[in-house]
C-alpha cells in the first residue's frame, strides 16, 4: 500500500486510467472533500493553498482508485494523499519562502450566526491564536482525531509517525486549545 | 517504564507544558496514563473543540461543487491529452507543452 500511496506522489500513470464515472466521482468528491480541505488547511493555512491541494488529491485519488486494495479505510488513504500532497506544496513554498515568519496564517473568519457572532469573535480569535501556534504536526493530529474521528492506528498509517508522538503531541495540543475553548463554551 | 504511576497534578503539570522527558515517555509507553490523560480532557474539551475546530477549518459554501467541476475538467482535459500523447508517441507532461503552446 505504502509502495502504491508513494506513486501517488508523482504524476500518476496514464497508461490505462479508469474510465471516468461522473456518479463514482460525485460521490467521492462529496464524501471525503470537505475533510481533504480541512487537513490540507491545518497544514498550509492558506484558504487558496488548500483549495488547490483539495483538488490534486482529488485527482490523484480518482486516477489511482484502481490500486487502492480496501487494507484500511478508503478515508484514511485519501487523507495520506492529502497529507503527502500538502507537505510536498509547503517544501516547494519554503524553498521559496525563507523566513517561517511570513508563511501565511489562518487568513478568514467564517461566517456566525447574528446572535453568536458579538459574544463569540474575541473567543474565536483567540481560539485561532492557538490552534496558529500549534506546530504543523500537532494540528493535523488534532484534526484527524478530533474531526474526522480517526483511531490512533489510522493517524500513524497516514502521518508516519510513531504511536507515542502522535498521543503526546494530541493531548499537549488539546490543552493549549482549551483556555481559548473555556472562553468559547461561555 | 517506571513502576510507579505520575500523580494526576504532575500529569497536569505536563499537560500545561512542563518539560519533563521521563514522565513524557511513560505516558507514552503506559496505557493506563494514556487513558487517564484522556479522561482528564476528553470530558471538558472533546466536543467543544470538535465544534471550533470544524468552524475555524471549514470550506467556503460552494466549495464541494465548484472542486467536483474543476476536478472534471481536469480529468477531461487529461484523456485528451493521453489520446493525442497515444497518437504521437510522447510523454504527457510533453504533449501538454505542445498542445498548450501558442
Amino acid at each position: 500500500m505504502i509502495e502504491k500511496l508513494d506513486e501517488v506522489q508523482s504524476e500518476p500513470s496514464v497508461v490505462d486510467p479508469p474510465e471516468p464515472d461522473p456518479s463514482q466521482l460525485h460521490n467521492l468528491v462529496t464524501e471525503y472533500s470537505d475533510a481533504v480541505f480541512r487537513l490540507a488547511y491545518s497544514i498550509l493555512r492558506d484558504r487558496s493553498l488548500a483549495e488547490d491541494v483539495s483538488q490534486e488529491t482529488m485527482v490523484k485519488a480518482w486516477l489511482a482508485l484502481p490500486s487502492f486494495r480496501g487494507e484500511g479505510s478508503l478515508k484514511g488513504w485519501i487523507l495520506r494523499i492529502a497529507y503527502n500532497t500538502s507537505i510536498s506544496t509547503i517544501r516547494s513554498r519554503r524553498s521559496i519562502v525563507v523566513d517561517p515568519h511570513t508563511m501565511p496564517e489562518l487568513d478568514e473568519i467564517p461566517e456566525l450566526s447574528v446572535e453568536n457572532r458579538v459574544e463569540s469573535k474575541a473567543a474565536y480569535v483567540e481560539f485561532l491564536s492557538a490552534l496558529n501556534l500549534l506546530d504543523d504536526l500537532s494540528r493535523s493530529i488534532v484534526v484527524l482525531r478530533e474531526i474526522e474521528g480517526l483511531s490512533y492506528d489510522e493517524i500513524v498509517e497516514i502521518l508516519k509517525v510513531p504511536l507515542p508522538t502522535v498521543k503526546t503531541r494530541l493531548f499537549r495540543a488539546r490543552r493549549r486549545l482549551e483556555v481559548a475553548l473555556k472562553e468559547w463554551a461561555l | 517504564m517506571s513502576l510507579f504511576h505520575p500523580k494526576k497534578k504532575d500529569l497536569i503539570k505536563w499537560l500545561d507544558g512542563a518539560d519533563d522527558p521521563k514522565l513524557e515517555k511513560h505516558i507514552s509507553d503506559c496505557e493506563k496514563c494514556s487513558t487517564a490523560m484522556e479522561l482528564i480532557q476528553g470530558v471538558r474539551v472533546e466536543e467543544t473543540l470538535e465544534q471550533a475546530l470544524t468552524l475555524a477549518l471549514a470550506p467556503k459554501g460552494d466549495f464541494v461543487d465548484q472542486l467536483e467541476g474543476r476536478v472534471t475538467e481536469r480529468l477531461d482535459s487529461r484523456e485528451v491529452l493521453s489520446v493525442v500523447s497515444g497518437i504521437f508517441a510522447s510523454g504527457l507532461e510533453t504533449t501538454r507543452i505542445l498542445v498548450t503552446e501558442e
